[in-house]
């Protein structure tokens, strides 16, 4: 019983203690009276803390001894101290100011809060509030805010997004393969580049990621990532109405309404967005104005919060693209290739008795005679479950996503009736699983862990149409027996149905540490165990063949071929990263990195080339890419008010996956061939400063250099289609070692500024401001293999915008992209076929409206 | 098993005991703050709460009132949460609202001033005790200012720390709000505590630089500043400087005597305010009693606990006086 008291007495003076203990109670409050949770309460001089919940709210045991202070911080705001001198029995209010310098950005790309500024991971960040005043709406128009992006779309299908010139081959893409930037909406990943030509919705912050990312993030992106954040659901009632009309009928309404449904339960977010805007190329033939936008989308969240430690986010989203001839390419230029002057472009469209409706493509003038389209149909719903557990948080992300793809294009760009028909409708849709483990397990350990799995099928909906029209027998003939080329019904009506499954399967595990050696050098290690399986049955019949027993019309009656393969193809392996980061003091951040990466099998699903007739199915699939990588970065704060960072990455990729363009009018979209060996390598610098308490400037610059160091047997650019080698055989590759890679400026960068000053209007505290950013890109290879002509000019694009901003209440923009009207192509394409004519991506024309937007409660 | 049992009671005693403690020790802090607890003999008691930078002066009139009135025990209670109703006498420090007006009578009784303050060994201090502060550089020092022409802002080339009360109480209202600001503008660090806690929070840092009401600011025996605090001269004509009859803090009889001459309207960067009485209209007459005897005999005490008189417009006396004559025999 002795034994049992002397245990026990302790236990009781204990639970007087604890009891006898106060606990101080607070609420955290920005100065606009928004809860701020996440932010930190630490009594200083000890270890214990506190975190406000998502009302604000913190509760701390008090100390024994009067005063003691706490230090109540939150990255992006002034850290306040607050002295405790005696216990009150109502909760304190804190209220933290925004830092009235340069903010700090918050990322969240590893999984857990931190300053950008002191990642070592090359970052860019654009905030949702200047994706609304700069109306960059889109990944394309972002892009212009990070000079080592890349977007070229000629439609959603072949979109392709890069970071640094890497990620996805140039030009047209191939459903076949994965991109390698990873596209990654609230923790879920978007499979497929269409997602990149969605409307954001209600985005609250784009993290870009520089070089490979797969240790921090469950399907492995060997280029970069695009992490987007969107506001989440709020307890706090609020809406935001938005309305914009500009030029070219330009409409563009946004709303999103948040509140609770079940005081500090439940929550929910519902958000619209909707654009349109008409052509702005004019079809001479139809008289109707083409590329104009028509878009509509939902998102809604359900935010379940049953403790202080569980979060759950139910989420879903939908839209719609259906312009009425959206995506249209202009005849960019004609090229003299090496064929004989009977199969010059100009020749044959003069037998054919058309023209040009403008040698200009400035004048944005087509004369087609196919339709455009692009139903583009996106959505699905997520469940994310955040748990508290342990010193970290348990992340589960479930996904199931689709879309559909509707399109059909006139490929030949012209009025004649050479492709009849060029429609390739896909299905799509793909599950995921990320589960995930991230935090701070001790003083000197922190990181993430965690593993992936996803299922993507992908088919014909239900067919994949490519067919022939009347003209097509000019674009084939290669012989100059004109009268045997231009029978009756030779070609018109031939064409190829193509029927094909890929069913893919990824799983990963993966794992991201940040080891504190010492406060100051930091270690990192990586490493990601990646497995990938594809299955594909593809098909594709010729239909339409010309019936004859002429044994001259049998030589050349066919342009497409029976295609048929079967096959599935696994890989396994374990990629990996180690970074060293020396925080050399607030100020000053340096770190070095080297990872490997890599990308799983790729699989021609847009047809294959034909060797004496029969297709090559040794190209049906290519080998996977393998990506290493190094960098070293310098993240500098020189004042307050200023950021400077540079970073300077050199890449190495073999067996480089890249899409051929063949001369095969069969392979209208090119097929997916490996180079041996690419490099990119660059140094970027970017930095943010406030002059004043008005003026803050932005500005970054990419120097980056791209080639292949060897790709042997690269198809030939436009100028040599028809080369022929002193033996008088035709020239059916280049090599093209050494050259440059396409969709790679040597120099991009932007820069822009802000003059902003309080105001009041209507009794609330507004902002005045003018505001005005430059981009500007060198030229740019737009061609697999360089090509002479096949280069887009340097641009630079001049942004402007002024008005009233209010973070409640009512803001007025006045805004004009494209300011002095340049002339740009986004891009350049060889037409199928290679007859020597390509087509050109327009860069939009100068666009100008106003944005009118009111907002109330919560944002 | 037995053993069991008895881990278990211990547990439960242990458990119950630190409710017990707590509600021990909380009651012991209660009567340890208000020592002047009624007596068993006293037959009226009448409870009073509100600013605490006029507890002293409060509590030298409940002793003088006990002397002549012992049939009524008066006593001082720091204000929690709690009900207010259940207080005869509010004292408050600043205007009371309209609502307030409406449902309670109340009277005017003193007026007090609110200074800039800074630690003494501060090098701001010892610079501006001189120079002085006008109405721009409090602005300046004080607030974040959204509106502010930072460009033109002057350069401060002492290093300072602004100390500011947390709650909402009456100095930090009445300061913030003359010079057009809310509490939640003031810079600097903050005190979850009274104005005695800011005193105190001062004095411990050597670049703390703060606002305090002159009752607060003033040792009472030796009338001069609270040793480690200096009073910042202001502006008073608000001419954009601070001339040599601006100064004369060093002295409590003489500040509250150069303060007090003059009206709150024609004194420019001194945050002046009334302190009130309110009673609920159906208070104990024993309430209303003491406040008529303070009003007709006590003021006289004011400038030794740095409160200045009241202007006789305000003082309201009439109007009490009619109400207290209803409800006292």
């Amino acid at each position: 019983m002795k034994r049992i008291l002397l245990f026990l007495v302790p236990v009781l003076l204990a639970a007087h203690l604890a009891f006898g203990q106060g606990v101080v109670e607070g609420v955290i409050k920005d100065s606009d009276g928004n809860p701020l949770p996440g932010a930190t309460v630490v009594k200083k001089g000890t270890s214990a803390f506190a975190l406000a919940d998502e009302n604000g709210d913190f509760s701390i045991a008090a100390s024994q001894e009067f005063p003691f202070t706490l230090k109540i911080s939150l990255v992006g705001y002034e850290t306040q101290e607050v002295q405790i001198y005696e216990l009150i029995d109502e909760p304190i209010d804190v209220v933290l100011r925004i830092d009235g310098l340069l903010d700090e950005v918050v990322v969240t790309s590893r999984r857990r809060q931190e300053t950008a500024q002191e990642v070592p991971v090359p970052i860019s960040v654009v905030s949702g509030a200047l994706v609304e005043t700069s109306g960059a709406f889109n990944v394309n128009r972002v892009k212009e805010l990070v000079p080592s992006v890349q977007l070229y779309s000629s439609n959603p299908r072949n979109t392709t997004l890069n970071i640094r010139g890497l990620g996805s081959t140039f030009g047209l893409t191939n459903d076949g393969i994965d991109p390698g930037v990873g596209f990654y909406v609230d923790g879920v990943y978007y499979a497929r580049p269409a997602a990149t030509t969605l409307d954001f919705i209600d985005v609250e912050r784009i993290e870009v990621l520089r070089g490979p990312q797969g240790t921090l993030f469950g399907k492995n992106t060997t280029a970069g990532a695009f992490n987007i954040t969107t506001r989440p659901a709020s307890f706090k009632p609020g809406a935001v109405f938005e309305v914009s009309y500009g030029n070219y009928g330009f409409i563009q309404a946004k709303t999103s309404i948040t509140g609770p449904l079940v005081k500090d339960k439940l929550a929910a977010r519902i958000s619209f967005s909707g654009t349109q805007r008409d052509g702005t190329i004019y079809n001479v033939r139809t008289d109707k104005y083409l590329n104009d936008l028509n878009n509509l989308g939902i998102r809604a969240q359900l935010l379940f919060t049953p403790t202080s430690d569980l979060e759950i986010t139910l989420a879903g989203d939908a839209t719609r693209q259906r312009p009425d001839e959206g995506y249209t390419q202009v005849i960019a230029g004609v090229v003299q290739t090496k064929r004989a002057d009977y199969r010059q472009f100009r020749n044959i469209i003069a037998d054919l008795g058309w023209q040009l409706p403008s040698e200009n493509p400035f004048d944005r003038k087509v004369d087609q005679n196919g339709t455009w389209r692009s139903g583009n149909d996106q959505g699905g719903v997520s469940l994310n479950i955040d748990w508290a557990v342990g010193p970290g948080k348990l992340t589960s992300t479930t996904a199931w996503r689709y879309w559909n793809w509707d399109p059909l294009n006139d490929r030949d760009f012209t009025g004649l009736n050479a492709t009849s028909r060029s429609q390739a409708t896909s299905k799509f849709n793909n599950w995921s699983q990320e589960v995930r483990y991230a935090g701070d397990f001790s003083e000197k350990l922190s990181g993430v862990i965690g593993v992936f799995g996803i299922g993507q099928t992908l088919k014909t909906d239900p067919e994949h149409l490519e067919e022939a029209g009347p003209d097509q027998w000019r674009f084939q003939q290669s012989t100059t027996n004109t009268a045997l080329w231009q029978t009756p019904g030779l070609f018109d009506g031939h064409g190829s149905s193509t029927v094909f499954t890929l069913e893919s399967f990824g799983a990963a595990a993966f794992a991201n540490l940040d080891w504190a050696i010492t406060p100051k050098l930091h270690l990192l290690p990586g490493v990601r165990y990646n497995y990938d399986r594809k299955t594909v049955d593809y098909a594709r019949t010729a239909y339409g063949l010309y019936e004859t027993e002429d044994p001259a019309l049998i030589a050349i009656r066919t342009i497409y071929t029976n295609q048929a393969f079967n096959f599935t193809a696994s890989e396994s392996n374990v990629t990996g990263q180690v970074t060293l980061a020396f925080n050399a003091s607030k100020k000053a951040h340096a770190f070095g990195t080297f990872s490997t990466s890599y990308k799983p099998v790729g699989v021609n699903v847009g047809g294959l080339p034909t060797v004496a007739g029969q297709p090559d199915l040794s190209l049906a699939q290519i080998k996977p890419e393998y990506t290493r990588h190094i960098e070293f970065g310098l993240k500098t704060s020189p004042s307050k008010r200023a950021t400077l960072n540079i970073v300077a990455h050199h890449t190495e990729v073999d067996d480089y996956q890249t899409l051929v363009q063949d001369p095969d009018p069969a392979l209208l979209r090119g097929y997916l061939a490996n180079a041996e060996k690419v490099r990119v390598q660059g140094v970027e610098v970017e930095g943010n400063a406030k002059a004043g308490r008005r003026f803050s400037f932005f500005g970054g610059v990419a120097y980056t250099d791209g080639k292949y160091v060897t790709f042997r047997n690269a198809p030939l650019p436009l100028e040599e289609i028809g080369a022929r080698n002193e033996d008088g055989t035709s020239v059916p590759f280049k090599d093209i070692s050494g050259e440059e890679l396409p969709g790679i400026s040597k120099w991009a960068g932007n820069v822009g500024g802000e003059y902003s000053a309080p105001l009041k209007v209507f009794n609330s505290d507004s902002k005045f401001f003018i505001a005005l950013d430059a981009y500007y890109r060198s030229e740019f290879s737009s061609s697999a293999t360089p090509s002479q002509f096949m280069y887009v000019d340097s641009y630079a694009l001049v942004n402007g915008r002024l008005g009233v901003r209010a973070t409640e209440g009512l803001s007025v923009t006045l805004w004009a992209r494209n300011l002095f009207n340049k002339d740009y192509f986004e891009q350049l394409l060889v037409a199928g076929g290679n007859a020597g004519h390509y087509a050109g991506v327009l860069g939009d024309p100068r666009t100008f409206g106003v944005t009118i937007r009111q907002a109330f409660g919560a944002k | 098993m037995k053993l069991k049992y008895s881990t278990t009671i211990f547990l439960i005693v242990a458990f119950f005991g630190g409710f017990a403690q707590h509600e021990i020790t909380a009651s012991l802090k209660e009567t340890l703050e208000t020592p002047d607890r009624p007596t068993k003999n006293a037959q009226e008691v009448v409870l009073v709460t509100g600013v605490r930078f006029a507890y002293p002066l409060v509590q030298k009139w409940i002793d003088d009132y006990a002397r002549v009135n012992e049939n009524v025990q008066i006593v001082v209670e720091s204000r929690g949460v709690q009900d207010p109703a259940k207080y005869d006498i509010l004292i408050e420090a600043y205007e009371p609202q309209e609502a307030q007006k409406k449902n309670r009578e109340y009277v005017y009784v003193a007026r007090y001033a609110i200074l800039p303050v800074a630690n003494s060994q501060s090098a701001f201090g010892k610079t501006y005790s001189d120079k002085g502060l006008d109405k721009d550089l409090i602005r300046q020092v004080y607030f974040h200012d959204m509106y502010a022409d930072k460009e033109n802002e002057r350069k401060i080339k002492s290093p300072y720390t602004i100390y500011t009360r947390l709650q909402r109480a009456g100095s930090p209202i009445v300061f913030t709000g003359y010079f057009g600001f809310e509490q939640k503008d003031l810079k600097g660090k903050t005190i979850a505590g009274s104005d005695e806690h800011l005193l105190k929070a001062v004095l411990r840092d050597s670049t703390a630089v703060s606002y305090l009401p002159l009752s607060v600011i003033y040792d009472r025996a030796t009338k001069r500043p609270v040793n480690g605090l200096v009073v910042l001269p202001v502006d008073l004509n608000d001419n954009g400087r601070v001339s040599d009859d601006e100064k004369f803090y060093d002295n409590l009889t003489r500040a509250v005597e150069k303060l007090g001459q003059q009206r709150s309207k024609d004194l420019n960067n001194v945050p002046l305010e009334y302190l009130h009485f309110s009673v609920d209209r159906n208070v104990n007459p024993a309430a209303v009693e003491f406040i008529r005897w303070v009003v007709d005999n006590k003021l006289g005490d004011l400038s030794d606990f740095g409160f200045l008189q009241p202007e006789p417009e305000k003082l309201n006396k009439e109007k009490f006086e009619q109400f207290a004559s209803q409800r006292t025999p």
